[in-house]
């Protein structure tokens, strides 16, 4: 499951260039510019999202075969940066397997990634199957560590600390806009082994994140769902993102990882109500950042902004 | 024409697609300083630890199956630290045998200086030791999963595999006997069914606590220190019956 698309990674670095150069600037000012057209009060919320870090706090090394030199925490709190400079709000999520790939992880034990990840002001997390390397008790140390939530719904932890600390789902309040974020993980069995687990069991996932989602949507009154997903993209056992997707009620946006998956561009589901649901997944190591830019009008409506036609191709 | 604002209560995704949805952390990024100088110290640390020599390779120790060099030295090490382990803790009963997994040794010690970062480069995982308690039968049903691997590390045992089934296997030089209880050294990740040993999954297991890594570093120190290089043969410990 873990292939990588070329012909999509080629495409990210053509456009990332323009993008870098261009891309905030000119839909900020496009943006701007119907405000002032149509004398209304534009904000726009940036969602950021990474996948399977793996530990990766260096760029990749110059000589790897396919993404050489990519990524970097480093860089990843410029672009960061940037665009909390030019959005009116910004969400960063990261979806899993934070942990494990390199010997920073190995010799620190996930405490750099946290202390880095705190820094970098992250709002949310979910767990991937690796964050479970070193056993439950020593995950437990890094979530009480971390400032921002590791949110997840369909694990039962046997362990007190993570009972304590995890929380199914959180709301965030951006531009008078509620934002309901959850957090899913992959089917543990043959993944992680028993006593890594801790005696950790997995829910009905399926079960769980309608309820969530409902509960987020009609009991606190958001206006936005999102997914934290480390299911995958598609998996064997169909416990995976675009099933979700079909399956579900009252959830916008999955934004995954575990698959690895360089998706091209979002993929958008038909849910249950006949809705659109919009997966998206950015591959590994941190080579990539996902942004979702959502646009609240004068009057609270919600809207994605496009990108200019000129990235299009 | 750009904005689908799609109505209240729900946010609604439109029949609209994103161009551009990520941005890739390439050199055009002039990486944060803040964040390089609070990582900087830890990467430091890191290539010092890295590049210590811990020992000397006097061979080329590679894993392949059916026996391999490197496969053979790690699983004797792991037989001998548990016995270790054994009498002077006993907080793992004494083991007859060992098995590694060929997988689990992701990379080869070349011959010369040894570092930290090639012990790390060689087992990445953190796997720790551990020693399963199983009846003959068992260990045969493992046996057998191992003679349709084509082999792993094996210590204490002997097995013979003809077409990807067991010919022969002895433990101590002696025939299994399937109403026996042996004691077999080797990772968590194996005890617990990991690369088709699924035989061990429910037995009784000691966990030494020990990471194999460290255990691998400790040998190559200890060698080291006694003025030798590490070497390992490959002494006809699992062979191919038609070979």
């Amino acid at each position: 499951m873990k292939r990588i698309d070329r012909r999509a990674f080629f495409k990210c670095l053509g456009a990332s260039v323009v993008a870098m150069a261009g891309l905030q600037a000119s839909a900020r000012s496009r943006i701007d510019g119907l405000n002032r057209a149509i004398g209304a009060r534009r904000r726009v919320i940036s969602i950021l999202h990474t996948n399977d870090v793996h530990s990766r706090i260096d760029p990749l090394p110059d000589d790897h075969p396919l993404y050489p030199g990519l990524g970097g925490y480093a860089r990843r709190q410029a672009y960061i940066n940037t665009v909390r400079s030019q959005s009116d709000a910004t969400l960063v999520f990261e979806c899993g397997d934070m942990f494990q790939g390199t010997p920073y992880f190995n010799l620190y034990k996930g405490q750099l990634e946290i202390s880095l990840m705190n820094r970098m002001g992250v709002d949310a997390v979910t767990f991937g199957n690796h964050e479970f390397d070193n056993g439950v008790e020593m995950l437990a140390r890094r979530v009480a560590e971390a400032d921002f939530p590791f949110l997840n719904a369909n694990y039962e932890f046997a362990n007190a600390d993570l009972r304590r600390l995890v929380r199914p789902a959180h709301v965030f309040e951006r531009c008078g806009i509620r934002i309901g974020v959850m957090g899913l993980g992959v089917v543990l069995d043959g993944l992680v082994t028993e006593p890594q687990l801790g005696g950790t069991r997995v829910l009905d996932t399926f079960a769980v994140a309608n309820e969530t989602a409902r509960r987020l949507r009609h009991d606190e009154g958001c206006r936005l769902v999102i997914v934290l997903s480390h299911m995958g993209l598609t998996m064997p056992n169909g416990i995976d993102d675009r099933t979700l997707a079909a399956r579900s009620r009252n959830i916008d946006m999955i934004l995954g990882g575990h698959t690895h998956t360089f998706m091209p561009e979002p993929e958008y589901v038909t849910d249950l109500d006949g809705r659109t649901v919009m997966i998206n997944q950015v591959g590994y190591a941190g080579i990539n950042v996902g942004r979702v830019d959502i646009e609240v009008d004068d009057d609270d409506r919600l809207a994605l902004v496009p990108h200019p036609a000129a990235l299009m191709a | 024409m750009l904005m689908l604002a799609l109505g209240a209560p729900a946010f609604t995704v439109a029949q609209t697609r994103l161009s551009v949805s990520r941005a890739c952390m390439d050199s055009t990024i002039a990486p944060d300083p803040a964040m390089l100088a609070l990582i900087a110290p830890y990467r430091d640390s890191i290539a010092t630890s890295l590049s210590s020599i811990i020992g000397q390779a006097d061979m080329d120790l590679e894993a392949y199956a059916p026996e391999s060099p490197l496969s053979n030295f790690v699983a004797d090490l792991i037989l001998d630290k548990m016995k270790e382990e054994a009498r002077l803790t006993g907080s793992v009963p004494v083991p007859d045998m060992s098995i590694v997994n060929l997988g689990g040794l992701r990379a080869p010690i070349a011959k010369g200086d040894i570092t930290m970062s090639t012990v790390f480069q060689v087992m990445p995982f953190e796997n720790t030791i551990v020693v399963v308690e199983v009846t003959g039968r068992q260990l045969r049903s493992a046996f057998d999963n191992m003679a349709r691997r084509g082999g792993d590390g094996l210590s204490g045992a002997h097995l013979t595999i003809d077409g990807g089934r067991v010919a022969s296997v002895s433990v101590g030089g002696r025939p299994i006997d399937p109403d026996a209880t042996y004691r077999v050294a080797t990772y968590n990740f194996i005890a617990d069914g990991g690369d088709g040993y699924t035989a061990f999954v429910g037995c009784p297991v000691s966990k030494s606590g020990i990471m194999v890594r460290q255990a691998i570093i400790d040998r190559i120190v200890r060698i080291s220190a006694a003025g030798r290089g590490i070497s390992a043969a490959v002494e006809g410990r699992i062979t191919n019956e038609k070979d």
